[in-house]
């Protein structure tokens, strides 16, 4: 049962124009900010969910400022209700254009994780590690910006710990968790590695690695060698096949150093030719020309005979 | 607080009753599994039922319970480990593997982490000696590391000149925890000891006075034993259990 109803008025200032959307953890309302005349996501906190990680989401996304990230306006932790007062999204996950049919699309492709890189690049300059970047996480709007979402699991590189993560336990998506998160020492790193699983499952709508929970994660993260996203999508040029193999190597520092980085060679890499794409067509063509030339030749030929 | 560090069950019902007895005697808060509750044993269903009653134990996944899931690369496994695995495998219901296979390979404390096998390897690297030791403190998450799968219990401290020695831990002898200082603790094994004590072994860890005292407690082999053999399970199975080997 949602907590709220169409045009309830929540703290005086934010009316309910939409009913709840559920989450794991919350119920979002879209609403509208009667002080601004503007729409807003108010993210309501579910009785027994987790307030700490609620908090600690809060707490991060107050201090970033970014057009790929979602924007934090308002928490409250006073009274009963606990909530946050989102930028109101349209549009929708990544993950649900990816289970789609569409035709594959490289520069569009290009153009969604190079956002994704921005935004981590901001992240990383912030000293936050997302600790969770995976098609879910990632919002497409209707302009085609992306938004970078759920900062439950982020780490400020300051602090020692995830202040709601007490049990040790390993959080997070094991399918996109690089080696060593899975060993408890993320890093910036650790974000590219999952922007590159990313880009891994846009070019051939697969995850390289089918792992269903962390331990079997610790396996396959650590020791399978992904193939070449040409193998699967012939449409990948070979060198963007290096960009991505590049993000996804064991090691952190045969990563790309910076998010940034990764940036400018996938950009680069996209803009390449598909050679064999290009070589059939090519070789259509010739045979083309060589057919015509031996018609005007034969008829030539013919011609001068008589 | 005083918590209890068990490992290696591996399916020995009869061990892990008599640990439970004196557990319970013990006035314990919580109970630490650092993992294998199956494999070798003839009792695997009612050790994984036990695990699941108790409302106070914390569990990781072990190698044998790994690979009784069928997920853990079996090639390093010696034949009686293997025919073990296989025959535990059929003897389990499906709750009983999803609850195997549902296990984080790390949990830990305020202050503690526990695993299996070692940080940098949780699931199959085996801590005997200074050498691994002093890798794997390197790996350390936190300052105290609880550890199974040698089945021999051992305590291995660093300290703050980053010297890393092996002290010597028997009943009686119970080790102060120090400020500042690092360790990697082995409570040996509940199911098959292999320290050339057939008793079980387990660890109390007081978390007020800051120390863990390990404790051997008897329990009834020749029932184990016996029960191997009825099972069809390899002889040797059952022999070791008579040495602590």
């Amino acid at each position: 049962m949602s907590k709220f109803k169409l045009s309830d008025i929540i703290a005086g200032r934010w009316r309910v124009m939409a009913s709840a959307q559920e989450g794991g953890m919350s119920e979002v309302y879209r609403c509208k900010d009667m002080k601004k005349n503007s729409t807003v996501a108010l993210r309501i906190l579910k009785k027994d969910a987790n307030l700490q990680r609620f908090k600690h989401e809060a707490t991060i996304l107050k201090r970033l400022d970014h057009p790929n990230i979602l924007n934090l306006y308002d928490f409250n932790d006073k009274g009963n209700d606990v909530y946050q007062i989102e930028e109101y999204l349209d549009g929708m996950p990544l993950r649900e254009s990816l289970g789609g049919k569409n035709n594959f699309n490289l520069v569009k492709t290009a153009d969604i994780v190079c956002q994704l890189l921005e935004g981590i690049n901001y992240l990383h300059s912030e000293g936050v590690i997302h600790q969770d970047i995976k098609p879910d996480n990632i919002f497409i709007l209707p302009d085609g910006t992306v938004k970078i979402i759920d900062f439950g699991l982020a780490r400020d590189s300051r602090a020692e710990d995830v202040p709601w993560q007490t049990d040790l336990g390993v959080h997070g998506t094991p399918q996109y968790m690089a080696p060593e998160r899975l060993d408890g020492y993320p890093s910036f790193s650790s974000d590219i590695y999952a922007a590159g699983l990313v880009l891994y499952e846009m070019l051939t709508r697969l995850n390289p690695f089918d792992i269903k929970n962390h331990t079997e994660a610790l396996k396959k993260q650590r020791y399978y060698v992904p193939s070449p996203p040409s193998k699967i999508n012939p449409m990948v040029p070979p060198e963007l096949d290096r960009v991505v193999l590049k993000a996804l190597e064991k090691k952190p520092s045969k990563r790309f150093n910076t998010a940034r980085e990764f940036k400018i060679r996938l950009n680069s890499a996209s803009q390449q030719p598909v050679r064999t794409k290009n070589i059939k067509w090519e070789f259509i063509v010739i045979l083309i020309l060589l057919a015509v030339f031996w018609i005007i030749l034969f008829n030539l030929v013919k011609v001068l005979a008589a | 607080m005083r918590d209890a560090v068990i490992s290696d069950i591996h399916g020995n019902y009869v061990a892990l009753r008599s640990v439970l007895k004196y557990i319970q005697k013990e006035n314990i808060d919580k109970i630490i599994n650092c993992g294998d509750i199956v494999g070798y044993g003839p009792e695997p269903q009612r050790c994984v039922d036990t695990i699941r009653a108790l409302k106070n134990i914390h569990s990781v996944i072990g190698n044998h319970d790994w690979a009784v899931v069928g997920l853990e690369d079996t090639s390093k496994f010696n034949s009686d480990a293997l025919t073990a695995v296989n025959w535990t495998r059929d003897k389990l219901d499906s709750e009983s593997l999803n609850f195997l296979s549902t296990l984080d390979y790390r949990k830990g404390g305020s202050n503690f982490m526990f695993l299996h096998g070692s940080p940098r390897d949780p699931l199959d690297e085996y801590i005997f000696g200074i050498s691994a030791a002093e890798a794997n403190f390197k790996k350390l998450l936190k300052p105290i590391c609880f550890v199974g799968h040698t089945h021999a219990p051992v305590v291995f401290r660093r300290n703050t000149n980053n010297e890393v020695e092996s002290l010597l831990f028997y009943p009686g002898k119970d080790i102060k925890i120090e400020e500042n200082f690092r360790y990697i603790i082995n409570p040996g094994s509940v199911g098959q000891p292999r320290d050339g004590n057939p008793d079980s072994s387990l660890i109390i860890y007081d978390t007020d006075k800051k120390e863990i005292s390990l404790k051997r407690i008897p329990y009834d082999i020749t029932k184990t034993q016996n029960l191997i053999l009825d099972a069809g399970l390899p002889e040797f199975l059952a022999s070791r259990l008579a040495e602590g080997e």
